[in-house]
């Protein structure tokens, strides 16, 4: 045996069971010395001859693989499905819980808060839990790819182990399907925007201004303020609604539409007959008027908008009369 | 259509046909190879036999292949070390014997049936 076919061969083995190699090592001798004799007849001289002989047999990592018969992929066609689907169900929840979890630390940890310092904290915490989740999910399906037979693969990650039936398909419309992720959308909206009466000016960075207290009058908290949050919590209410029920009725809808146009009146009346802003901070410069007459119109610009976008998608979503 | 229109759209013709012209032969490589070990055969002479028929295998695919027929039990292998170069022989089991009848009488039934639809169809 030449020196360059025994390390062809080592190479091949090097990647196989201790226990088959001098078996698979002679057979391959064997060939490889047919092959070289074939075309040494042909005319070739012995060197080439062997060369061309291993470049047929090409890479030894892949014939290796092909003699171990091991899956060349890292989770197959059974399982992508599943694989997938978990990906996308599991990774929003990650990033959420992750956030929530990061935001909740940080405020109760950090004696003056910053907006730059809590989201860089939260986009490090956010990336680090999403990128480890989807490892460790990608590890454990190539590890299930392995081990488990193919036939149950195409079971595996559905509830209960069962297989598919029609049932599955579920009866909502196409159009329904948004009703959940959109409640959960105005949830978050609404927690933001409670948030608002309390954020102290150095969350900002702009704590010169009064020195750190909030940026909305707290003189309002004798009435304006309690009546944003009956709102907000209206607001909540309505999402939830939507949440629970995971598709719109007409009702629903009246709902929301109705809290809409309240929240644009209740905004309306605040911003052109209260001091909405601390009166500590100082607003020489600012032309007011026209400033509180623009945000009112962009409340209503925004509600009628949000009017129009509801029609839309309930004429989507109604219940189709048979 | 542009001539470099057509050339793309023949390129795609030609690379769909191998794909299924590859699909197409992929089991019939484990049936040839359990027909010609009825009588025993080393992996080389097994190439040349079925190159011989109008069969192209590659030694890099029949070889692995081989080893996975014994895996089932379907082949048996013996080293013949009478010749002046040891060599491996495959022969045909009594599973495999009966193995190779199934997928005969199987590859009959799919000739049968593309015979018809070939006649049926207008």
């Amino acid at each position: 045996m030449s020196t360059l076919t025994q390390r062809y061969i080592d190479e091949v083995v090097s990647h196989l069971p201790e226990a088959t190699r001098p078996d698979i090592s002679r057979e391959l001798d064997a060939l490889i010395s047919d092959m070289v004799a074939e075309r040494s007849t042909d005319g070739h001289a012995r060197g080439p001859a062997e060369r061309s002989a291993l470049e047929e047999l090409g890479d030894p990592a892949r014939l290796a693989a092909r003699y171990r018969d091991a899956p060349a992929y890292l989770i197959g066609p059974r399982l992508y499905p599943s694989y997938v689907a978990g990906l996308r169900w599991l990774l929003p929840l990650v990033a959420l819980i992750a956030l929530a979890v990061n935001v909740v630390v940080r405020v109760a940890t950090e004696p003056e808060l910053q907006l730059g310092a809590l989201i860089g904290a939260a986009i490090g915490g956010v990336l680090t839990a999403v990128f480890t989740v989807a490892g460790v999910l990608t590890l454990v399906f190539a590890i299930v790819e392995r081990t488990l037979p193919g036939a149950e693969q195409e079971r595996f990650g559905r509830t209960g182990g069962q297989a598919w039936t029609v049932e599955d398909l579920g009866g909502e419309r196409p159009g329904q399907a948004g009703v959940r992720s959109e409640a959960i959308t105005g949830l978050v909206f609404v927690a933001f925007m409670a948030l608002v009466p309390v954020v102290p000016t150095s969350f900002l960075y702009v704590a010169h201004l009064n020195g750190g207290g909030p940026f909305v009058n707290q003189a309002l908290w004798e009435f304006w303020l309690p009546a944003y949050y009956l709102l907000l919590g209206l607001e909540a209410a309505v999402e939830a609604w939507d949440l629970v029920a995971g598709r719109w009725s007409l009702p629903q809808v009246l709902a929301r539409a109705a809290v809409s146009v309240a929240f644009a009146v209740y905004l309306t009346w605040l911003f052109l007959t209260q001091q909405v802003l601390d009166p500590a901070i100082p607003t020489g410069g600012v032309p007011w008027d026209w400033t509180l007459r623009m945000t009112v119109a962009v409340v209503w610009l925004v509600t009628v908008w949000s009017l129009v976008d509801m029609g839309r998608k309930w004429r989507a979503r109604r219940p189709v009369r048979s | 259509m542009t001539h470099s229109n057509v050339c793309q759209v023949n390129d795609e013709l030609a690379s769909t046909l191998a794909t299924h012209r590859q699909e197409l032969r992929r089991g019939t490589l484990v049936v040839a190879c359990l027909l010609a070990c009825r009588t025993p055969r080393y992996g080389y002479a097994l190439l040349e036999y079925l190159a011989a028929a109008g069969l192209d295998a590659e030694a890099n695919t029949l070889y692995p292949l081989l080893r996975r027929l014994e895996g089932q039990g379907l082949l048996r292998a013996e080293w013949n070390t009478d010749e002046p170069r040891p060599r491996k022989y495959y022969s045909l089991t009594a599973n495999g014997a009966a193995a190779t009848a199934q997928l005969r009488d199987e590859w009959a039934r799919l000739s049968t049936s593309l015979t018809t639809l070939e006649k049926d169809t207008p």
